[in-house]
């Protein structure tokens, strides 16, 4: 009686330690956004916000995030919807491995993806050099809509894989039974299997909508050089260029953060009301009958192409750049080197400095974040209560805002004169912003291996008699280890190529990969900074796939 | 207008799903294929809606040719009623929406309101009409599934183990609703189960299949009491099997007396072991006769251990002929 009461105990200063370092990591930074774009002059200015968005000039580059928002949408519907009709409805949905190679180019941090871009595209660039007759393509290219179709490039394997989801599970039974009662095909896509892809549609929409007007990688290299700007790239250029300007940057952030929580409201709204668990209890059963093979042509066809243009081109850029001598050759045998990599990882070269900075302290932040959102992931358990339910929604939180956000919201905290504690402009700091930035993993990754577990699990450990540490240790460790691994190779892959953390939060005068590959690609050596960039994208693409192989045998073991 | 099915076949990738099988589905009959999971049941079915193709074989109703080398009606011009397993409502239309599908999608445009109202009605659903899906309870959801199947009047309702989704009591209660609802509206039913009890109760005519095959066709009776098969017998009720394995008999003719004017068999057996189910004890047996225990019903308590005689009328035995060696030999792995 005695050690239950003790243990009840226990379990609510845990939960009231964790809304505490939860409240002080991640909810004061992103509330000081907000106090600091009204508090101005040391007074309350609660039209500060909204006259800063009068400002016609700031306007205008909210509206150009909109406006690029809604065009990525669109890219990625056109890309994506018939990517994932033809691995649902051809013989190509046999190829499991083909799930791992769709990922590619959403792992692909999109800095490096948009450089591959203009290293092909620009003037007497790769596109040119292999095929001179298309070199007007590469003109047009630096516009607008060549910034849509590297974002939608990048993000379409997102909505890929929600529309394939709803595929899957409408072709079954639903558009069946349709076709039973009399259904021919077109009525049935109009009646069942539209609105049913439509709610999925409209979630993945959203997403993507958030994603991309939080995307930093790429209108910070592509997007300035056309001179598009959005409300991240300008926020970075208040921060980081002179005339500094927080007090625009911290007005931006709000904006854009106001902006991307309201789509994550509408979206929960929509969610609740139009999403329907189209999961049924048996296992979908596909009929055999298989549509005619040119259609598997034409698929295959358009699965290459796709592959080709948002896997092959940017890294066949890259790695070109890297192994190349002297640019003004191009592309030949003979100009073909690997001076850059023996360069980069000399000894004591800056390059190396960059590179092992990158690696030990994102293995400082995934060690510490495994441990933060493991504690989290278990305090939360099922979220049942509501104060668990907060610790959930908070610990997620940095996952649903943009990241350059929430790095302004934690330079105003750890900058600010009353700030005690003397992180900031420290490696602590960045320790700290990558570990805010990324513990959402790895509570995703514990949590769900925990929801797993059948509560009479433990159960059983306590009626045979053991201690609650001792179920701890026996039962419940050994069963989450696998989310926390998961989580831990997460947080490291990601964090070791930070780009947006990293740019505004290290000390001067010390870079990590991502901070070495933007200088060298802005102002330096290319090919230098593309082999950083084929070394840190590759060795963290090698974990990724890793980790998904990992996961998939767990799955399949599992069920 | 019966359903035949001549020489059909079917096998997922070199796995034979289905050996050819010809059939007749009566018309105005309640017509059940009973086998484990895995027997080809569901297999034939989706052959039947015309949701897989057979590789080989021909099916008709009356006189259309539904599939054969030459012709094949897709579904949705076949006319049948199915209610699936998992239900299949659609999660983005009212009750009324789903009820009233097949009227619209077949082009219908008056009476269409009279006629799901008359199907809900017969399901007790009237005044759920507005409601979606996932507002129902399970015994709901199946309801509706049934009032679409059927609202279309179609020349045949094909059953895919509709009530497995539902939990024991609910089972009962819409085993009997179903039944009724089938022999009132006249209609022609093919329903498939692993269920025997679902099988038997229902059904004027009951197909046992086994590893793909159909293994005996007829009345529930004919089934129970005239097993053709030895996995006929042992998967339908309870049997009891004396020495060389080709006769058997049901517990239920066991007597402890001999009845007089009867002529009976008498054997010498032990009891093993003796289990109360309220209405009557089950006693296992040792015969000398038989390999395995045998399974009788007495109304009071044995000892265990205690030596018994107990009496089977002659007529009681049942001899299979012993053409079936061949299938069990050539029975493919489970799925």
């Amino acid at each position: 009686m005695n050690n239950s009461l003790q243990q009840r105990q226990l379990k609510i200063w845990s939960m009231v330690l964790a809304l505490l370092v939860l409240g002080l990591l991640i909810v004061v930074p992103l509330a000081e956004i907000f106090i600091q774009s009204v508090y101005r002059d040391g007074q309350l200015q609660w039209s500060a916000p909204l006259r800063t968005l009068a400002n016609s000039e700031m306007m205008g580059v909210l509206l150009a995030s909109i406006w690029l928002g809604v065009c990525v949408i669109l890219g990625t519907t056109v890309l994506a919807l018939p990517l994932a009709w033809v691995m649902v409805n051809t013989r190509l949905s046999r190829w499991r491995w083909l799930e791992i190679v769709f990922l590619i180019p959403f792992m692909t941090p999109p800095y490096i993806g948009s450089m591959g871009w203009i290293l092909f595209m620009q003037k007497s660039g790769y596109l040119e050099q292999l095929a001179p007759g298309l070199a007007g393509l590469g003109g047009a290219f630096f516009s607008f809509g060549g910034m849509v179709v590297i974002m939608s490039l990048h993000l379409y394997p997102f909505l890929y894989l929600l529309l394939r989801g709803a595929l899957e599970r409408i072709g079954g039974n639903m558009e069946e039974a349709a076709a039973i009662m009399g259904a021919p095909f077109m009525y049935r896509f109009r009646r069942v299997v539209a609105p049913l892809l439509l709610s999925a549609f409209g979630m993945g929409a959203m997403l993507v909508f958030v994603k991309t007007i939080a995307e930093f990688g790429t209108p910070v290299t592509f997007g300035k050089r056309i001179g598009y700007e959005v409300m991240t790239s300008e926020i970075h250029k208040y921060i980081s260029s002179w005339p500094i300007d927080f007090g625009k940057a911290t007005s931006l952030s709000s904006v854009l953060l106001t902006t991307c929580l309201l789509v994550w409201y509408v979206q929960s709204l929509v969610n609740r009301k139009h999403t329907y668990g189209l999961v049924g209890g048996k296992g979908i059963r596909r009929s055999s009958m298989s549509s005619g093979s040119w259609l598997h042509w034409a698929g295959g066809i358009y699965v290459f192409l796709l592959l080709l243009a948002s896997v092959g081109i940017p890294y066949f850029s890259i790695v070109a750049a890297s192994t190349m001598k002297l640019r003004g050759v191009g592309l030949a045998w003979n100009n073909f080197t690997l001076d850059s990599y023996k360069e980069l990882l000399s000894w004591n070269s800056p390059s190396m400095k960059a590179l092992q900075t990158s690696l030990w302290l994102s293995l400082a932040a995934s060690t510490i974040a495994v441990f933060l959102g493991t504690w989290f992931a278990v305090v939360i358990e099922r979220s049942r209560s509501r104060v668990q339910r907060t610790i959930d929604l908070f610990s997620l939180l940095p996952n649903t805002v943009p990241g350059i956000v929430l790095v302004v919201g934690l330079i105003l905290l750890w900058n600010s004169p009353w700030m005690p504690i003397p992180l900031y402009n420290t490696y602590g700091m960045v320790i700290l912003t990558y570990v805010v930035l990324f513990v959402p993993y790895t509570v995703q990754y514990v949590k769900s291996a925990f929801t797993q577990i059948d509560p009479s699990l433990f159960h059983a450990g306590q009626v045979f008699g053991g201690t609650p540490g001792y179920i701890f240790r026996r039962v419940l460790l050994p069963l989450i280890i696998p989310g926390m691994l998961a989580g831990w190779m997460m947080t490291f892959t990601i964090a070791s190529r930070e780009l947006v953390g990293s740019l505004l939060i290290l000390p001067p005068s010390v870079k990590t990969s991502a901070t070495y590959i933007y200088a060298q690609f802005e102002q330096g050596q290319v090919s230098l900074g593309m082999a950083m960039a084929v070394i840190s994208v590759g060795l963290t693409t090698v974990l990724l796939i890793l980790l998904e192989v990992m996961g998939s045998k767990r799955r399949r073991t599992a069920s | 207008m019966d359903l035949n099915i001549r020489g059909v076949s079917k096998s997922f990738g070199g796995n034979m799903a289905l050996h050819p099988t010809d059939l007749i589905i009566r018309q105005g009959k309640f017509t059940t294929l009973l086998g484990p999971s895995g027997c080809g049941k569901t297999t034939l079915l989706r052959l039947i809606a015309g949701l897989e193709r057979p590789d080989t074989g021909s099916i008709s109703f009356g006189e259309e040719m539904l599939y054969s080398e030459a012709r094949e009606v897709p579904p949705h011009r076949r006319g049948f009623g199915m209610v699936f397993q998992d239900f299949a409502l659609w999660p983005h239309m009212t009750v009324f929406e789903n009820v009233a599908f097949g009227l619209r999608a077949t082009g219908r445009k008056n009476g269409i309101r009279d006629r799901v109202m008359e199907a809900l009605g017969k399901v007790k659903l009237s005044g759920m009409e507005q409601r979606y899906p996932h507002q129902l309870s399970g015994g709901q959801q199946q309801r509706v599934a049934f009032a679409r199947a059927v609202a279309t009047q179609p020349k045949l309702v094909l059953f895919d183990e509709p009530l497995s989704a539902l939990d024991a009591v609910l089972r009962d209660e819409m085993r009997l609703e179903m039944t009724y609802l089938v022999r009132e509206m006249g209609l022609t039913a093919l329903y498939v189960t692993h269920d025997q009890i679902e099988a038997m109760s229902m059904s004027d005519e009951v197909i046992v299949m086994h590893s793909g095959q159909v293994l005996q066709q007829g009345a529930p009776e004919e089934i129970y009491n005239q097993p053709k098969h030895p996995f006929v017998a042992r998967f339908i009720g309870k049997s009891n099997w004396l020495k060389g394995g080709q006769s058997m008999f049901r517990p239920e003719h066991i007597r402890f007396q001999p009845q007089p004017g009867e002529e009976v068999q008498s054997y010498a057996a032990a009891v093993t072991q003796v289990s109360y189910v309220g209405d009557r004890y089950e006693v296992r047996l040792k015969a000398d006769e038989a390999a395995e225990p045998w399974l009788v019903y007495c109304p009071e308590r044995l000892k265990e251990g205690t030596e018994v005689t107990i009496y089977l009328a002659q007529h009681c035995i049942h001899r299979l002929n012993g053409s079936y060696h061949s299938i069990q030999e050539n029975e493919p792995k489970g799925k």
